[in-house]
């Protein structure tokens, strides 16, 4: 692992690597993705800066990965709003983290993200978008979140919020982004 | 993070020089637009063609802008890249802000700027 700071880490594991049981830190053993594709870990501390940081990376590591780009941008902006959720809200102290696994396929992401926030079941959180005239300067993160991914699953593991999805590229899917994009 | 000041039409033009306008810089961008003068009666059009990335924050301070600015100077927007244009579709932000596919030439008239985040 290329280590960034104390509380910042990448890894990259290529196409055919030896995935199964890697520890990710000692807070936090995760199992590997079930076959050989390519994937990535990621763990920062819980700040804004970091945060823009490693979207930064993960970004790099997708367009490497030749994503459709419509994916790439989703996948930006669904991480952007969950982690600055994590951020503003999760009471986090000095040490709070995030970690973030990606799996890629080809036309499709699956992501865990966990974090060491306070509980939060997002199970009510945006199920519609605020009222455009009200002119709302927040409550839309969960809204988008929802709107662009598939197959959202919460758990309180221990310490962590684990958060799963997947997003897909729009051929072929029944969320949101499909239909936005179709518009 | 840095924004340039024109003037084009009788429109003040608001161009932000940054390529993501999130959580990170959202509070500094409004403060930035906060401290412009603007007179009554002046449309001001925020440019945003060098923004490849907004999130919901981002979008928030836009919104928070307008308020700032008030009826009398109506903030319209300008050159959204497509991922920014889909954000304003999904929040049905493009039914109650002008947007324009580019901003008017303007002529620059002042650069402002503030380091201390982004």
């Amino acid at each position: 692992m290329q280590t960034v700071s104390a509380r910042s880490g990448y890894r990259e594991l290529p196409a055919k690597g030896k995935a199964a049981g890697r520890a990710t830190g000692k807070n936090h053993v995760m199992a590997g993705p079930p076959d050989m594709r390519p994937a990535l870990d990621v763990r920062c501390g819980a700040d804004l800066d970091e945060v823009r940081h490693t979207l930064q990376h993960i970004h790099n590591f997708l367009s490497k990965h030749a994503l459709p780009s419509d994916l790439v941008e989703d996948l930006d902006l669904v991480l952007s709003e969950a982690m600055t959720n994590i951020v503003l809200h999760g009471n986090t102290d000095a040490n709070g983290l995030i970690e973030c696994q990606l799996v890629l396929r080809d036309t499709a992401v699956e992501c865990r993200l966990s974090d060491t926030g306070v509980a939060f079941d997002p199970a009510g959180a945006g199920l519609a978008a605020p009222e455009a005239k009200a002119f709302s300067e927040g409550g839309y993160g969960w809204f988008l979140i929802r709107s662009l991914t598939c197959q959202i699953s919460y758990a309180r593991k221990g310490a962590w919020n684990v958060l799963c999805f997947s997003m897909r590229s729009c051929a072929g899917c029944g969320a949101e982004r499909c239909w936005a994009s179709r518009q | 993070m840095q924004v340039t000041l024109g003037q084009a039409d009788g429109a003040l033009v608001i161009t932000v020089r940054e390529s993501r306008l999130d959580a990170a810089v959202a509070l500094v961008f409004k403060e930035l637009v906060r401290n412009v003068t603007v007179e009554d009666g002046t449309r001001v059009i925020l440019d945003l063609k060098h923004v490849q990335f907004l999130d919901s924050s981002g979008l928030g301070a836009i919104v928070g802008v307008m308020k700032l600015l008030g009826p009398a100077r109506p903030l319209e927007i300008a050159a959204l890249s497509p991922s920014v244009r889909k954000l304003f579709r999904l929040t049905r932000m493009d039914t109650v802000f002008r947007i324009h596919d580019c901003a008017p030439h303007a002529e620059d008239i002042d650069i402002t700027q503030i380091t201390a985040a982004g």
